[in-house]
Order: structure tokens, then C-alpha cells, then sequence
């Protein structure tokens, strides 16, 4: 079986107890609904016509029993269904989730948070909504399947016309949900990009306005918001041809009830009470057909969505930890020998590079964007492997290391800096939570954050992220800074941390960069001279290696190069 | 409630046609569905109990008929509510997205930025359901719902009373279902968005988790929301039941109490078998519309809430409303007693006044919070001051036609913010009207033309291109080359705090002189180098002017700004971890001849007038 079928039969065996439940419930709420026409015939034939009180009252009496068992099995049907659905979503959600959590740097450089989003919620609830019409769509088919048995017994002649259409209705009604949702994709897309037009218009406003491009941005959008129209107008369309066709095959059916039907009974063939029966159970058929074709179309969608599910579920991490890998405290000495690094084969980044940083020392990693700065980074902490030669910390090979043990010990911190939507003090706290309110602020005062910290509204309680308070660029990577020294690593890798920091305010925590660095292994990518020469090494990266090193003096009396890259940087600045 | 209803009122009245269409052919389905059981009763009463084919034939006619008009009048509702509702929604949509355009900053500084995108596509979406399905849907039903219960009365008053027995287990059911239902449904919202946002920041944050190999932790607590969603779905499915199965046993007590009432107004002669047979097929009809009415009550209130949500939008009041005259091509730009602050907060810019002469450059200095943005927004009438005035050539700017406005005076924000499309079409932006040679000249002007000649495409290159990522400093230049094709008599620029790698930094350095010749140039200066190299530098403290004057004179005064600049001097020397505590280490001097050596040949400066 492929891939995404297995996977939806994984899930359905997941909410077995919750399918079953639906399927029983499906099923008894669908066979009470299907007896009730026959008392009611029954009521008629028997009851009133023969002027039998006893008969009368007691399919009266069935029929509210009946109704009894159809109002709870379908009550039961009802909670099933949501039930599946809630905890089909979540598992669906959550193994994603779980799976990504594990996958390695590359993989969230290639695929970004959107489409994942997209996967474990729209797809996730694709999936549910299966798992939600299970119950009813077994009893629908019952119905149909019972509808037909009661019809043929009933009167075979008049039941085998009355069917005709029916399997009419069904392809039809699958060949309309197919359509449909064809057509509704290409619906979506134009909708996206009338979203994704907003959304720059929102974020870039301040250039919308700035420049008064507002005119031109409204007639592209109107002309976008024309395009979404005709899309959802060809959708109406497919509506505009299959809903009356598939209308008109039912009401044909109660045609020849009504024609054949009456024409029987005038001749004595039917009773009256059968007649009333088989226009009631034609009439129930409608709906159930119409159901079923749609949710042949629940399935397509819900195994497409699986295989996209299924495409995350199926990569691998390229960072594996070593099932013997080494528990160690690290003391941090960073060793990079002949490491070749290439995000595509084609462009090696790094090129046999080989670098060392002593124990407690710090280095300044110089380059030109693009010349493989980051990467270095990247590869001490372990998002990526190098493809040749080896990175190692205290003379042992990071592959060789537990994951857990090496990410504590090395920490990170990004120009982009990534806060919670939590409080100040929760983000700074997010590698050790347990730390002291003391340690809290000795970190957020080293890395030169406490003052503004102290003047928030709320001071270290202050809500961050989309919902809270916004922080400028320099603040955030300034508790970034925070968060960073908190987990007291044995690696601290700055990189390009300071970029948004006032450059009057980098003076400023200047003294305590010096601090943290004083001690503890540290990498320092920066482009600020006064920040880079705060590094006991500055080592110039060009072609993927190490091209000259030395102390910033050094470097500053005998290095054109490096002149060249800091002069000019120093202009700038 | 009633500008949601003016506003949609007006804004369908063009459609007027097209809904009086629906509305006919939701008639005509409902008198084929209601025809049925009426000629079922014709044929058993004339025809089957009178052993007569006629009427059996006639009723079967009626009902070909019938049959055959059913799928036109269907095909007639579904195309004319459709062209009616997405139009509508096309309209809603163009209109919110204009006004959003029109709404002053302090809207966007004060709602999140994605609450605003989802008001406009989301909720517009969101409705798309409502309008083409819910009110056909609900319209159809209620209708069938009346007119069947007129062809009840009119068939046997009596039993047509007799069908209500079941209403109270109706009533007391939906008022239990309506009561749990809003706070239920709400903590669900709630639940969801709790959800995304937890996958939301465990996914773009992932990063950060990795490095801090906070995995574990991060799940547990996702898992925590993710669990306590199922169980709102879990009270959701609950609520649902009090009011759904209630449904089917109304139903079935309606239908025995009409078969045994009936049954007994049979013997007495005072119903037809018929019309028994045509009441107990009615009941169908009665309930099922009951039950869909129920299954799109929500989607009923959550289209209302969206489009309550949307028209509040369109409600929001344009702050700042353009004047009718055309800004003078020159002049001083004055900024008169000028006065803002934000929310009734503490002044953001207190008493300001200053003359900017026609072709000047001035650094607005400051620290953060000092009142530069704020003042820089005034200048360019993001906002209006509260007090004071803003005026160019003597015009008041709340004066100025927008028009007018854009063309003379042009802001230019931080980080060059990128359009879908080409590297073209992003500078054309700022002029629709130009020519391909126009936004050539105006990239060369700033020198940058060489630099995107280069892609593959040239400037026609499309940014989001995979694998093109444009760096901060490129889109810098495209927002550069925007300005120089605009042409405007003054440029108010918020330089970029971020750093830039050095040969970056030197092409935007030369685009901000080249497209500052001739022009007013007003900077938020981050960097003191930049106030150094103004005509003039404004200190800013706490919304005031401090100080005016020029950079020399400034540092000549040895008042705040001198302050500054010393600071700043300090912190662009190179210090030993080692030195750090002693003020003015030796390195100053060492490092000096490599800065004097390096300094650009052109530097702006020299090309002022």
C-alpha cells in the first residue's frame, strides 16, 4: 500500500475506539431513521385504514421509541465524530511538530515555518475531517444499502425503477466534489497572493507611505481582488452545472413513485400506506447520496494532505547523535582541522579550513559577506556536519559528543534575534528556568540590557513577542546576549550579535562584552572594528580558509587586507 | 449593529438585481419541494381511492413540470447569489484594503500587523461561505419552514396543531444550546490560537530551541495547549449534543401524535386518508429545515462577527485627511511650535521649532525615545502635530493635496522594504507612470545600476527569485533609487542602524550623497559621522531642541552635543579587554593614520551646494 493510505490507516487505528464508537452510532442512528417510514406505512395500512386502535397506537408508541434511539445514537454519533476529529488533529499536529523539533539546521534553512504551519494545521485538519465523517458516511451507506433492501421487498418493480438513477447520482456527485475542489485550489492560490499582497502592504507601510505608492499598490490589488473573483465565480460554476443536474435525478425517482406508483395502487398492487413509504424513503435517499460523493472527495483531499504529511514524517536529520556518544563536560577547545563545508556541492563555503581557539580565549572571525562566517558558527554548535575533515571541542569530534552535552555547552546568539511571546524574564531564562532571580539580572546587566529592562512597564514581567511589548533590534539583541550567558556556556558564539545595537550603546556594553568574554572560549563575528578588537585573535576568512591571523594590533600594522576591511567598515561607521 | 447594516446595505445595492433573482428562484425551489406531498394527497384521494387514472395522470404531469423547472430555478439561484456575493466580497475587499491604506501610522503602531492582514483575508474569506451558501441556505429553509406550516393549517388545523406538541422539547433544547454555545465556541477560538501560536514560535523559533536543546521542554508545553484544544473540541461536541439530537426525537413524537390524531379524525369522517399521508410527509419538510437552520446557526454568527469585524475596520476614521492644494515645487520647510505625543502619553515632541532651508542637510541626533522618529513623521505628516504647525513654501501641510504631498516630500524608512515583482517594479512603486529608462536612470543615478545588471535577469529580476535574497543593503538602494525617481524637494531618511558589510556600505553611502544633491536632506542620524558631515546638526532631549547648530560650532560649544561626540569618538576606538577600564588608551593614536589613509576620495560633502 503507499504511503499516505498507510498513514490514514495508522490514524484511524489510533481513534479505533473513537471509529468504532462512530461507526456503532452511525449505524443504529441510521437504522432507526430507516424503520420509522415503515410504522408510519404500518400506522396507515394497518392501523387506520383496517380502523384498528391497537395497531394505530402502537406503531405510534414504535415510532416515538424509535425516535428515542435515533436522537441518542445520533447524539453519540455526533460526540464521536468531534471526538476523532479533536484528537485526530492533535496527533497529526503533534508528530509533526515532534518530528521538525528533531530535524537538523539544513533542513529549516530549505523549509521554512510557513509551510510547515500549513502542514500541521491545514493538512492536519484535512485528515481529521475524515476521520470526523467516518461514522456517518458507514451510516449513510447502510441507509442506501438498507433503503434499497426495505424498497425491493417492499415492491420489487417499482423499487428497480425508482433505483435507476441512483448510481447516477453517486458518480455524479463524485465527479462534482472533484471538480470542485480542482477548482477551488486554483481559488486558493489567487487568494494567497491577495494575502501575501496585504501582508507587504502592512509590513512595508511605512514605504507605502513614504513614497505615496498607495495608488499603484490599490490598482494591483483590485486587479488581484478581480482575479479572486472570477476564480470563486468559476466554482460557482461547477455548482451552476452539476447541483441541478444532480437535483433533478431524485425528484425523477419520486416521479415514478408518484406516476407508477399511484397507477399500482389504483389497481390494487400496493397498499396506500406502501405508496406514502416509498416517496418518504426516495426522499431520504437524496440527502445520503449527496453525502457519499462528497466525501469521496474528503478522502482525496485527506490522502493528499497525508502525503504531504508524510514527505516531513520522512526526512531524516543528517545530525544523528552517535549511539555511543560521549558524556563530558566541556571545557572549550575548539578545533577545526581541514574542514570542507558546501550547502550545494557545486560552491564549496568552506574549504579545508583549520582553526583553533585555545581554552578561555577569544577569536574574531573577519570576512566579507557571504565568505562563510556564520557557517563556522553554525558548524561549533552542530547544525551542520562538516562534509570532510573534523570539528572538535576538547580534542573530541562533535559527532562523538551527545547532543544534549554539546548544545549546553556551546550558545549562540544571532543577528536575528528570536524572543518568545513570554515575559523578559522567561526569555532570558529559557535555557536554565530554574536560574536565580540573581543570575537573571547579573545576565541581563552583562550583556548591558538592565537599564532598559528595569524602564518597561512591567520591568523583567513585561510580556514580549507578537502580542507584547515590541523591543527595538539593538534591545532584543541585547537580551539575546542575556539569554545566552544565563546557560554559562563553554562556547559563546557571537555572531553578528551587536549588528542592531546603537552604535553610541555598543560603547555603552562594550565593557561588558569584554566581561563575558574574559575567560570563556568565545567567537566573535562582528564588523565593527572597536567590537572585533576586543578578541585576544582576529582571524581573516577569505576562499573558504583562514588567511591571516594574529592580534587586531598585529593585524592593523601588518595587513593591507585587513586594513582594507575594517578602514573602510571604520568610514562607515 | 446599524453600521454594519448601512454600510452592507450600500455597498449590495448594486446587486439589487441579482439578489431579487435569488430570492425568486429560492421561491420556486421551495414551491416544487412543498408541490410533492399536495400532489401525492391529489392523486390517493382523487385518484387511487376513486380507483380514477386521471388525476393519478394530471398530478404526475404537474409534477414532470415541475421536475423539469427545478434544475433552471436551482442553476438561477446558485448563479446569481454567486456573481451577488463574490462580487460583493470583491468590493469589500478593495474597499478595506484602500482604506487601510489611508489610515494614519498611529493605526498601524497600534494594531498588530497580523490582526490587520487577517481582517482582510481571512475574514473576507470567511464570509465567502456566508454569502453564497448561509443566507441562500437559511432564506431557503426558513421560507420552507413557513410555508409549510401554512400548508399544514390550511390541509387540517388540527393536526397541523397537533405537530406542535413537540416544541417544547424544541425550545428548551435550542435555549439550552444557545446559552452554552457562544462561550464555548469562544474558548475553542481561544484554544486554536493558542495552538498556532505555540507552533508558530516552536517552528520559526527553532533555531533557539536547538541551541539551547530546549526540545523536550518546548514540546511538553506545546503539548499541554495542543491537549487542552482537544478537550474544548471534546466540550464542543458536547454542547452540540443538547441541541441536534433533540431534532429526530421532535420529529418522531410530532409523527405519532399526527398518525394516532389522525387516525381518529379518519373515523370520524373529518380528514381524507390523503391528507393524513400529505401531514405525516409534511413533517419532513417541517424538521429538516429545523435541523440545517441549527447546522449553519454558527456559521450565521461567525459570519456576522467577521463582517462586523471588517466594516469596523472601514469605520475607523481617517486621521489624517489631505488638503486640496498643490504643495509649491520649493521652499523652506518650518516646523512651528510643534507639538505630539502619543495616546495622551508624556509629549513625544514638545514645542519644536526650526527653519530647514531650501537645499540644507540636517541630522536630527538624539538618544532613543528623544523624539527624532516622532519629529521625522511630523515632517513628512505621517502625523499631524496636536499643536504647532508643519509648513513647506509657506504651505501648511494639512494644507496639501496628497498628491502634492508625495511628490515633494519623501520618507524613507530603515530597512527598504520589497514589493512581489522585479527589482523595476519596486522602484517604479513610487512613480507608476515612469518608463523602464526612467527607473534605469534612476538606478544609475545612484550608481547601483551596475550592481543589479548583474542577475540574471537584470533589473527585471523577480526578488523573491530562489536562492536571490537581497542583501539589507541592496534593498537599501532599491528604496535610494525609489527616492531619485520620485524627484522630491526633500528627503527625510532614518539611516539604518544596522550594520552593513563594508563594500555595501560604501555603495549606499555614495546613493544617500547622489540622491541628496540639490535637496533638502533631513537624517535621523544613528551614527554621529553622519551628523558630522550635515550642514547642521538638532539635538533632540525628551521631544526638545536642545541644540541647532552646525557640527564644528556644536563641538565648539562643549554643551551636550560635544558630550556626545566625545563618547562617540571613544567608542570607535579599538580598546584591549585587558585596557578596558582605563579611559583613552594609546591605541587611539596608533589606529588614527590607517582611518585619515581610507577615507573616500568623494566624500560627500564637497559635492554640496
Amino acid at each position: 500500500m503507499e504511503a499516505p493510505w498507510r498513514y490514514l490507516g495508522t490514524k484511524v487505528r489510533e481513534q479505533r475506539f473513537g471509529v468504532v464508537g462512530a461507526v456503532i452510532s452511525g449505524l443504529s442512528w441510521q437504522a432507526s431513521a430507516i424503520l420509522a417510514p415503515l410504522l408510519i406505512a404500518h400506522a396507515i395500512d394497518a392501523g387506520i385504514e383496517e380502523h384498528d386502535r391497537t395497531q394505530l397506537i402502537l406503531s405510534a408508541a414504535g415510532i416515538v421509541v424509535l425516535g428515542i434511539v435515533e436522537s441518542i445514537a445520533g447524539a453519540m454519533r455526533h460526540y464521536f465524530a468531534i471526538r476523532n476529529r479533536g484528537r485526530g488533529q492533535a496527533s497529526v499536529r503533534d508528530g509533526i511538530f515532534h518530528h521538525v523539533l528533531g530535524l537538523d539546521a539544513s533542513y529549516h534553512d530549505r523549509v521554512g515555518a510557513g509551510d510547515l504551519m500549513s502542514r500541521a494545521s491545514n493538512d492536519a485538519e484535512l485528515v481529521a475531517r475524515m476521520l470526523d465523517a467516518m461514522g456517518h458516511t458507514i451510516g449513510y451507506l447502510l441507509t442506501i444499502f438498507g433503503v434499497c433492501i426495505v424498497l425491493l421487498v417492499l415492491n420489487p418493480t417499482l423499487a428497480l425503477v425508482v433505483l435507476l438513477p441512483l448510481p447516477f447520482i453517486a458518480f455524479g456527485f463524485w465527479r462534482y466534489s472533484s471538480r470542485y475542489a480542482e477548482r477551488t485550489r486554483l481559488l486558493q492560490e489567487e487568494l494567497a497572493e491577495a494575502t501575501t499582497l496585504v501582508e507587504e502592504t502592512v509590513a512595508g507601510i511605512r514605504v507605502v507611505k513614504g513614497l505615496g505608492a498607495g495608488s499603484a499598490l490599490s490598482a494591483r490589488f483590485r486587479r488581484q481582488s478581480d482575479r479572486v473573483v472570477a476564480r470563486a465565480l468559476d466554482v460557482a460554476n461547477v455548482d451552476a452545472v452539476f447541483l441541478p443536474l444532480l437535483e433533478v435525478l431524485p425528484l425523477l425517482a419520486i416521479l415514478a413513485v408518484l406516476w407508477l406508483g399511484s397507477r399500482m395502487a389504483v389497481e390494487g398492487q400496493i397498499s396506500i400506506g406502501t405508496l406514502v413509504a416509498f416517496t418518504t424513503y426516495v426522499s431520504m435517499l437524496v440527502w445520503p447520496m449527496r453525502v457519499i460523493g462528497q466525501r469521496v472527495g474528503t478522502l482525496q483531499q485527506a490522502v493528499a494532505a497525508a502525503r504531504r504529511v508524510v514527505e516531513v514524517l520522512r526526512e531524516r536529520s543528517s545530525i544523528v547523535e552517535q549511539p555511543d556518544a560521549r558524556r563530558s563536560e566541556l571545557r572549550g577547545h575548539v578545533r577545526f582541522d581541514d574542514v570542507c563545508f558546501a550547502y550545494e556541492s557545486a560552491r564549496p563555503v568552506l574549504d579545508g579550513l583549520t582553526l583553533e581557539i585555545e581554552p578561555g580565549t577569544s577569536l574574531a572571525l573577519v570576512g566579507e559577506t557571504g565568505c562563510g562566517k556564520s557557517t563556522v558558527a553554525g558548524l561549533i554548535a552542530r547544525f551542520y556536519d562538516p562534509d570532510e575533515g573534523s570539528v572538535s571541542i576538547d580534542g573530541v569530534d562533535l559527532r562523538d559528543l551527545r547532543l544534549v552535552d554539546l548544545r549546553r555547552a556551546v550558545a549562540s546568539v544571532f543577528s536575528e534575534t528570536f524572543l518568545f511571546t513570554d515575559t523578559v524574564r522567561a526569555n532570558i531564562a529559557y535555557a536554565r528556568p530554574d536560574a536565580s532571580e540573581v543570575e537573571i539580572e547579573r545576565a541581563t546587566r552583562l550583556a548591558g540590557a538592565s537599564e532598559f529592562v528595569r524602564r518597561l512597564p512591567d520591568g523583567y514581567d513585561t510580556l514580549l513577542g507578537e502580542r507584547g511589548y515590541s523591543l527595538s533590534g539593538g534591545q532584543r539583541q541585547r537580551l539575546a546576549i542575556a539569554r545566552a550567558l544565563l546557560a554559562d556556556p563553554a562556547v559563546l558564539i557571537l555572531d553578528d550579535a551587536t549588528s542592531a545595537v546603537d552604535a553610541t550603546k555598543e560603547h555603552e556594553i562594550r565593557s561588558a562584552l569584554a566581561e563575558v568574554m574574559h575567560g570563556r572560549t568565545t567567537l566573535v563575528i562582528a564588523h565593527r572594528a572597536a567590537t572585533i578588537a576586543l578578541a585576544d585573535q582576529v582571524a581573516v576568512l577569505e576562499g573558504g580558509r583562514i588567511v591571516e591571523q594574529g592580534t587586531h594590533t598585529e593585524l592593523v600594522g601588518r595587513s593591507a587586507r585587513y586594513r582594507l576591511l575594517l578602514a573602510l567598515e571604520e568610514e562607515a561607521a | 449593529m446599524s453600521p454594519v447594516r448601512r454600510r452592507v446595505g450600500a455597498m449590495l445595492r448594486p446587486y439589487r438585481r441579482l439578489i431579487a433573482l435569488a430570492g425568486v428562484g429560492i421561491v420556486g425551489a421551495t414551491a416544487v419541494t412543498i408541490a410533492a406531498p399536495l400532489l401525492l394527497r391529489y392523486a390517493i384521494d382523487e385518484g387511487v381511492r376513486k380507483d380514477d387514472l386521471g388525476p393519478v395522470n394530471t398530478a404526475a404531469l404537474i409534477y414532470l413540470g415541475l421536475a423539469l423547472l427545478r434544475p433552471l430555478v436551482e442553476r438561477l439561484i446558485v448563479l446569481s447569489s454567486a456573481r451577488a456575493g463574490e462580487r460583493f466580497l470583491g468590493d469589500l475587499r478593495v474597499a478595506a484594503y484602500d482604506h487601510l491604506q489611508r489610515l494614519s501610522m498611529p493605526f498601524f503602531e497600534s494594531e498588530r500587523a497580523g490582526v490587520l492582514v487577517s481582517r482582510l483575508t481571512a475574514d473576507v474569506q470567511s464570509l465567502t461561505t456566508f454569502v453564497r451558501q448561509v443566507l441562500v441556505e437559511v432564506v431557503g429553509n426558513m421560507l420552507l419552514l413557513v410555508v409549510t406550516l401554512t400548508i399544514l393549517v390550511f390541509l387540517s388545523p388540527i393536526l397541523a396543531a397537533v405537530v406542535f406538541i413537540s416544541l417544547p422539547i424544541l425550545l428548551v433544547s435550542s435555549a439550552s444550546y444557545r446559552r452554552r454555545s457562544q462561550p464555548t465556541f469562544l474558548a475553542l477560538r481561544d484554544r486554536i490560537a493558542d495552538v498556532m501560536t505555540a507552533l508558530q514560535e516552536g517552528l520559526t523559533g527553532v533555531r533557539v530551541v536547538q541551541s539551547f536543546a530546549r526540545e523536550h521542554e518546548h514540546e511538553q508545553a506545546y503539548r499541554a495547549r495542543s491537549w487542552s484544544l482537544v478537550r474544548a473540541w471534546r466540550a464542543a461536541s458536547l454542547v452540540n449534543m443538547r441541541f441536534f439530537p433533540a431534532i429526530s426525537l421532535a420529529q418522531a413524537v410530532s409523527t405519532a401524535a399526527v398518525l394516532v390524531t389522525g387516525g381518529y379524525l379518519f373515523w370520524d369522517g373529518r380528514v381524507s386518508i390523503g391528507t393524513v399521508a400529505a401531514v405525516a410527509l409534511y413533517l419532513t419538510s417541517l424538521f429538516e429545515p429545523v435541523g440545517r437552520l441549527g447546522d449553519w446557526y454558527s456559521e450565521l454568527q461567525s459570519g456576522r462577527a467577521a463582517l462586523t469585524k471588517i466594516v469596523d475596520l472601514l469605520e475607523t476614521p481617517v486621521s489624517v485627511e489631505p488638503g486640496e492644494r498643490a504643495l509649491p515645487g520649493s521652499g523652506d520647510l518650518v516646523v512651528d511650535a510643534a507639538h505630539f505625543s502619543y495616546d495622551s502619553g508624556p509629549p513625544a515632541v514638545d514645542g519644536v521649532s526650526m527653519e530647514i532651508l531650501q537645499g540644507e542637510h540636517l541630522a536630527l541626533v538624539g538618544a532613543t525615545g528623544a523624539g527624532k522618529s516622532t519629529l521625522a513623521k511630523l515632517l513628512t505628516r505621517q502625523y499631524d502635530p496636536l499643536g504647532g504647525s508643519v509648513r513647506f513654501g509657506g504651505l501648511d501641510l494639512r494644507d496639501a493635496s496628497s498628491a502634492s504631498l508625495r511628490e515633494r516630500i519623501v520618507f524613507l524608512p530603515q530597512e527598504g522594504h520589497l514589493f512581489a515583482g522585479s527589482i523595476a517594479e519596486n522602484v517604479r512603486l513610487a512613480r507608476p507612470s515612469s518608463s523602464g529608462e526612467e527607473v534605469e536612470a534612476a538606478l544609475a543615478w545612484i550608481g547601483a545600476l551596475e550592481r543589479f545588471s548583474g542577475l540574471p535577469e537584470g533589473i527585471y529580476t523577480d526578488v523573491q527569485t530562489r536562492g536571490l535574497r537581497l542583501s539589507s543593503g541592496e534593498r537599501q538602494l532599491i528604496a535610494l533609487a525609489r527616492a531619485a525617481l520620485v524627484e522630491p524637494a526633500v528627503i527625510v531618511l532614518d539611516e539604518a542602524t544596522s550594520s552593513l558589510d563594508p563594500g555595501t556600505e560604501r555603495d549606499v553611502e555614495r546613493a544617500i550623497a547622489a540622491v541628496s544633491q540639490n535637496r533638502t536632506v533631513i537624517t535621523i542620524a544613528h551614527r554621529l559621522s553622519t551628523a558630522e558631515r550635515a550642514d547642521r546638526v538638532a539635538l533632540l532631549e525628551h521631544g526638545r531642541l536642545v541644540e541647532l547648530a552646525s557640527h564644528d560650532e556644536l563641538v565648539a560649544q562643549g554643551a551636550r552635543y560635544a558630550e556626545l561626540w566625545a563618547s562617540w569618538q571613544a567608542g570607535l576606538e579599538p580598546v584591549r579587554p585587558s585596557e578596558i577600564r582605563v579611559e583613552h588608551t594609546q591605541d587611539e593614536r596608533e589606529d588614527e593614520p590607517a582611518r585619515r589613509a581610507t577615507r573616500p576620495q568623494d566624500e560627500p560633502r564637497g559635492e554640496r551646494v
